[in-house]
């Protein structure tokens, strides 16, 4: 899968934002916030294709994490943001 | 996934002054019985002139507060002060300079409808409200 396009991250007051660009408005109660890694991650995966076990070799490279604790981590997180709509198939 | 208000506003003004127009749920009761804390939503859009009434977002000594403008006081050099005051405050008002004011509600989702700020209710409201104010302690435990 790949990310959603049209979405911006901005670290904001030192927090990872991912704002809707392109849209008329921006609703807050529905933006989502991201954590250091999320964060970390999204930016990194870039453009292209990837899937869980992608960014659980990402993480490892990255955070010195053992492989079953960062495919955890990396399912967790493929979840959350399929469920927040900010991922396209 | 709440964002902190540290982390939203300056992203609000930021997409205010960009010309687009943001939505997000209000905290805190002070305006009742208007909008209830952490249920309803308010959609704001940057404003030219500011006029009493309006529900105003306004940066006040570092805080963040979104209460009706009760006094616009021009200063003739195309600044000025407004002067604010909670629905669900009994006296208190606060004031700033015009300049951090940094939008206005342009509708209001509450209790899940939403409607704009013409509709014949929001009117009604609008103009009976401030105009109670002598009974407003008695209304805010009544609508409680």
């Amino acid at each position: 899968m790949r990310k959603k396009p049209g979405f911006e991250l901005r670290c904001v007051g030192g927090e990872d934002i991912l704002v809707p660009g392109g849209v008329e408005n921006v609703d807050f109660s529905r933006i989502i916030a991201m954590n250091s890694s999320s964060a970390w991650l999204w930016r990194e995966v870039g453009d292209g294709d990837f899937t869980a076990a992608t960014l659980a070799q990402m993480l490892v490279a990255h955070y010195e994490i053992d492989s079953v604790t960062a495919e955890d981590a990396a399912a967790e997180l493929l979840t959350q943001w399929r469920d927040a709509g900010i991922l396209v198939p | 996934m709440e964002v902190p208000n540290e982390v939203m506003f300056p992203e609000v003004r930021r997409l205010l002054a960009e010309g687009r127009t943001v939505t997000f749920c209000v905290r805190g009761d002070s305006m009742r019985p208007l909008l209830r804390s952490r249920r309803d939503k308010v959609t704001l859009a940057a404003c030219a002139t500011l006029r009493r009434g309006d529900l105003a977002l306004a940066e006040i000594g570092g805080m963040y507060v979104l209460h009706r403008v009760v006094a616009v006081r021009e200063d003739g050099r195309g600044g000025g002060e407004a002067v604010l005051m909670g629905d669900g405050n009994i006296g208190a008002t606060e004031s700033c300079p015009l300049a951090h004011v940094m939008g206005i509600v342009v509708a209001i989702d509450r209790a899940g409808r939403r409607f704009s700020l013409d509709s014949r209710w929001y009117r009604l409201y609008a103009r009976l409200w401030p105009e109670a104010k002598p009974l407003r302690r008695f209304l805010l435990r009544l609508f409680a």
